[in-house]
């Protein structure tokens, strides 16, 4: 991700955006955990 | 065993902090031990299982020149094991998605084993280590849901293992993308908000509340698998290995034999270079080692004849598709750009809808039901 | 330093190593390591030794040990008491190792025990020498060889290396300063039967070469310098071990070079972030064709370039090589006589020009007629150089040495020419040195170890082109009247009387070689009499399995034959799917009249597999065919 940034900007926004994305998707999966979760499996394990 | 579970994370910290302290040397060892301290505490059985394949594989496969015969026994023997384990599952089971009863990763190490012996049999590896072989099958972020991943690769990473942040980072990314799958994705925005989105439309539009739920079983289908292999190869990143990918955006390829690469890929290469070869390899016939590596792919899943059928179904559809590649050439050339674009697009949605309809067989309990859905699908419709 | 002051600049090396380098830093990784800790008491303990021995200033002791840790150690110690190392080939024929110790004149020697019993050196070295066997430091590195070695060690009076160090003080004494002049080590350029030519390198000679290379190089503490070059050649020993002992970096020579141990080289470049890698130009050929996983080899952040030594590196490999790793290559220009290189090709922009040799750093170079003039630029003559780094001479043959050094300029025996911007290349030789694979192999030595065999007639050697080894060495061989000959037959008596490294890589049994007037043999003649042999098929014309097969690959993947190669797989080849690949298979045994066992079918996933199988079928097939 932060390679892909990189190309287009410079390293200190680039870095701030790519600890924004983690952070949402960090938030995103906490939350979903908290939620009740409908639990689909592909395979049993 | 939930792969989004604290414990699981528990264990990958408790491998991955002292793996990169210790000396090199040491961190193969210290690897398999913790994944066999993984498999005693959480499936004994499992942990039994491995052990008497691993020492099989090893011990049966030590002379320079491995005959026919013995590899064929020994891969008779493993995938008996494997072959019994599937059939008690799926007689004792009614919904065998979401029920685990088969020693935890057999499945998966079972296959390891087998591709090893037969390239040791054809021989492209020579014979490796006792502890070589153990650090391959005891390798913690493929065993509980693959990659199949293969020896040798397995092997020279090994040989060029270092600290390496840049792979480390993008191991952590990889595994939070694999979160965001499986969690977010697909247990939350797929198996909640579309699943309600399929329950509010059930009454009103019958078929396309039908439709999407079987999108929604694709959907999820992708999301859970794919995000396990993400966590297994981010996982293997972490350690400095980098695991074979197993999907490769199967949703959008242009035909069926393109899906089957770029979905479960390591299950079907494994099919590929392990039956369908040894098909080709004993009869010749590439149509009929098509069907049986497509079966091989089913029964993998569960040994059922719901099963059964998706493999015929999927096998046909190859079939199929190899013999209108022959036809092919007969047919008219598109010059137009915007044509053959049209063209590409009506092939991805052909072989996306394809590979669902081809779910439904899997995902109702029974073929009744599974009448019932392909009625509602191509019947209900205003 | 002042140049009037005339001491030995090689001692500050070990004072560095003893005094500000953490003891724990590897100095040698390799089968067996060396801290720079363990090589500094090492060094002292062995210099407890050489006074034990009563080895003085200059004296001189042979090593011949397969032992990289043990030879290391001990040509270092040497290094540091201002004792004369003579390193041999462990390896080497019993002939060669005869002329060689003889040549030497040694007061000590420490080879392996193989080497002590196969040589018999307890007979050829010199009556008041002392002879140590070396049991080798492999024993030490396992538990079970180290409890029954001490076990052995108590009982046994032998005096053997290493076990013979224990019994040793380290001196605790530093060394006195030695004089710039001392003679560091001699290494021996020509073997077998022709009078041995020692090159004797001084002091003065190695710590010039050094400071050039640690400066020119820009190699520091944090270098890790990859070289597994044989340690009796000055690119194993001097461009590996004094190197990295000089710019206080770590020598990393983890396994004896073998063909089929290559992946593994280049595996332990990412592991052991190595930072440099000194190798031969045929050595790059072999990387050159490996498959299409390696090619991420050199993409660690901290490797910084390759150098190629000891033979010509071929302009097509060089730009290949680069563009398909993205390593930076040096090629370096040198000779034993004067240290190792005398002229750089980059890394840095001044010097470096794809296809050359680069220019002349910290000493200089010349090109000049037979009369000693300088040519015009651009025109060919020697290339003479002068320097520091140039050898003092060659042992105890003043002849030897005025014939090559005159007023100071060693003259080479290699033709060259510079361009327009004063980049030399190599065009020729004025020696029948043939190098092939880096080493040096004169046609004088092979001829005459192939005409002492018996049935042997006549016979001629010379080098011609081969891509991956620069040249070959090739050979013809007259039988004599009524006695048949083979070439397997005469290469395994070869190998009893000469060193694998001279074994011709061709033999062509003939039954008269072309000669002039005065009885020469015209060697253009017979160079294309060998052309005219290689042109015709062996047997049958089936020499065009290659061709075939990947005829076949193109008609059936329906892809251009030139895109095509022995590397060719599904992964890299469009239209090779699976079915595609079942196909090609069927079509291989129409091709071929032939049924493919399963085993077989299996084994082939790229077209160099199917070559192989096919050949090994075909060879199976002719063997039977001769038994029947």
């Amino acid at each position: 991700m932060y390679a892909f940034l990189r190309r287009w900007l410079p390293e200190g926004p680039a870095t701030m955006l790519v600890g924004l994305w983690y952070a949402l998707l960090i938030v995103l999966v906490l939350w979903s955990l908290v939620e009740p979760q409908a639990e689909f499996r592909y395979v049993k394990l | 065993m939930s792969v989004v579970s604290l414990s699981l994370f528990g264990w990958m910290v408790f491998a991955v902090a002292p793996y990169w302290a210790l000396p090199d040397r040491l961190r193969a060892a210290w690897l398999s031990g913790v994944t066999f301290a993984f498999l005693v505490v959480h499936a004994p059985l499992s942990a039994a299982i491995l052990l008497g394949f691993a020492a099989a594989t090893h011990g049966f496969t030590r002379s320079d020149r491995v005959s026919g015969k013995t590899a064929f026994l020994l891969c008779a023997a493993i995938v008996l094991v494997l072959v019994l384990y599937k059939l008690r599952v799926s007689v004792r089971f009614t919904d065998a998605l979401t029920t685990l009863a088969i020693p935890l990763g057999l499945s998966y190490y079972a296959l390891r084993c087998v591709h090893y012996v037969i390239e040791r049999y054809k021989g492209t590896l020579a014979p490796q280590s006792a502890q070589d072989i153990g650090s391959y099958l005891f390798f913690l972020p493929t065993l509980l849901a693959g990659p199949i991943h293969r020896y040798a690769p397995f092997h020279r990473d090994a040989a060029r293992r270092r600290w390496d942040s840049r792979l480390f980072g993008e191991g952590l990314e990889r595994m939070l993308y694999g979160y965001v799958k499986i969690a977010f994705l697909s247990n939350y925005v797929v198996s909640q908000g579309l699943s309600s989105l399929v329950l509010d439309l059930q009454a009103s539009h019958p078929s396309a509340s039908t439709y999407l739920s079987v999108i929604e079983r694709g959907l999820n289908g992708y999301l859970q698998f794919s995000g396990y292999s993400d966590i297994a190869i981010g996982f293997g990143m972490l350690l400095g290995y980098r695991v074979m990918e197993n999907f490769n955006w199967p949703f959008v390829k242009k035909n069926i034999s393109e899906f089957w690469k770029s979905w479960h890929i390591s299950l079907s290469s494994w099919c590929r270079d392990y039956v369908y070869m040894v098909v080709v390899a004993l009869s010749r016939r590439p149509a009929l080692a098509a069907l049986a590596s497509m079966l091989a792919i089913g029964l993998w899943h569960e040994i059922s004849c719901r099963y059964l059928l998706w493999g015929l179904y999927n096998g046909l559809g190859i079939v199929a598709w190899q013999q209108f590649q022959r036809l092919k050439p007969m047919l008219p050339r598109i010059e137009s750009p915007a044509a053959a674009l049209a063209l590409d697009a009506a092939a991805v949605l052909l072989t996306f809808h394809f590979v669902i309809l081809g779910f439904v067989l899997v995902t109702e309990p029974t073929l009744g039901d599974v009448l019932t859905v392909y009625r509602s699908l191509f019947q209900g419709w205003p | 330093m002042a140049s009037g002051c005339a001491v030995s600049e090689v001692s500050s090396w070990f004072d560095d190593a003893e005094r500000s380098i953490e003891p724990a830093k590897p100095f040698l990784v390799g089968p067996r390591s060396l801290s720079y800790g363990e090589l500094c008491e090492r060094t002292r303990r062995l210099g407890a030794l050489f006074q034990e021995l009563g080895l003085q200033r200059d004296d001189r002791v042979v090593v011949a040990t397969e032992d990289d840790s043990a030879a290391i150690s001990i040509f270092l110690a040497l290094l540091r008491y201002g004792i004369t190392a003579v390193v041999l080939d462990p390896q080497a024929a019993v002939p060669e190792l005869e002329s060689l110790i003889g040549a030497a004149d040694a007061r000590a020697l420490l080879a392996d025990r193989a080497v002590v019993a196969r040589a018999g050196l307890g007979s050829i070295k010199r009556a008041d020498a002392a002879l140590i066997p070396i049991d080798g430091d492999r024993a030490e590195s396992s538990f079970l060889g180290r409890l029954t070695r001490g076990l052995r060690g108590s009982r046994s009076p032998e005096r053997a290396y290493p076990a013979v160090l224990d019994a040793l003080a380290p001196l605790a004494q530093r060394p006195p300063d030695l004089p710039e002049s001392t003679l560091a080590y001699i290494l021996f350029t020509s073997g077998t039967t022709s009078q041995p030519k020692g090159v004797e390198i001084t002091h003065r000679n190695l710590a010039a070469q050094m400071r050039t290379f640690v400066r020119h190089y820009g190699l520091g503490r944090d270098t890790r310098l990859l070289n597994v070059l044989p340690l009796h050649h000055t690119d194993g020993l001097t461009q590996g071990v004094t190197l990295a002992l000089s710019a206080a970096a770590t020598l990393h020579r983890p396994l004896r070079f073998r063909v089929d141990r290559l992946p593994a080289l280049l595996d332990g470049i990412r592991a052991e972030r190595v930072t440099h890698l000194v190798t031969v130009p045929s050595v790059l050929a072999l990387i050159a064709n490996l498959g299409a996983e390696h090619d991420d080899c050199f993409a660690g952040e901290e490797f910084r370039f390759v150098i190629s030594t000891a033979a010509y590196l071929d302009e097509g490999l060089w730009r290949r090589f680069e563009a398909r790793f993205r390593a930076p290559m040096v090629n370096v220009y040198g000779l034993t006589e004067s240290v190792c290189e005398a002229l750089y090709c980059g890394p840095d922009p001044e010097t470096r020009r794809v296809g050359t040799i680069g220019k002349p750093v910290d000493c200089e170079a010349r090109i000049v007629t037979e009369a000693g003039e300088d040519v015009a630029p651009g025109e060919t003559g020697e290339l003479i150089l002068r320097g520091d780094n140039i050898m003092r001479g060659y042992f105890r043959m003043p002849d030897a040495t005025a014939a090559v050094l005159k007023d100071g300029w060693f003259h080479t025996g290699d033709l060259a020419a510079t361009d327009r911007d004063g980049f030399y290349r190599i065009v020729g030789r004025k020696k029948s040195v043939i190098i092939t694979g880096g080493m040096n192999v004169y046609p004088e030595d092979v001829t005459s170890v192939l005409r002492s065999l018996p049935g042997v007639l006549d016979a001629v050697t010379f080098g011609m082109p081969d891509p991956a080894w620069g040249e070959r060495v090739v050979s013809c061989v007259v039988p004599a009247a009524g006695r048949t000959l083979s070439v397997e037959g005469i290469a395994a008596q070869f190998l009893e009387r000469a060193s694998r490294e001279k074994l011709p890589l061709e033999i062509h049994i003939v039954a008269d070689l072309p000669r002039g007037p005065a009885g020469k043999v015209i060697l253009a003649e017979a160079r294309a009499m060998v052309e005219q042999r290689r042109a015709v098929p062996a047997e049958g014309g089936d020499g065009g399995i290659r061709e075939r097969v990947l005829a076949v690959a193109a008609g059936t993947f329906k892809t251009d034959l030139r895109s095509l190669s022995l590397e060719s797989d599904a992964g890299n080849t469009a239209g090779w799917s699976s079915l595609a690949h079942v196909e090609f298979l069927l079509a291989l045994e129409v091709e071929f009249e032939l049924r493919l066992a399963p085993r077989d079918l299996m084994s082939i996933v790229s077209l160099g597999d199917a070559v192989r199988v096919i050949e090994a079928r075909d060879a199976g097939d002719r063997s039977q065919r001769g038994a029947a």
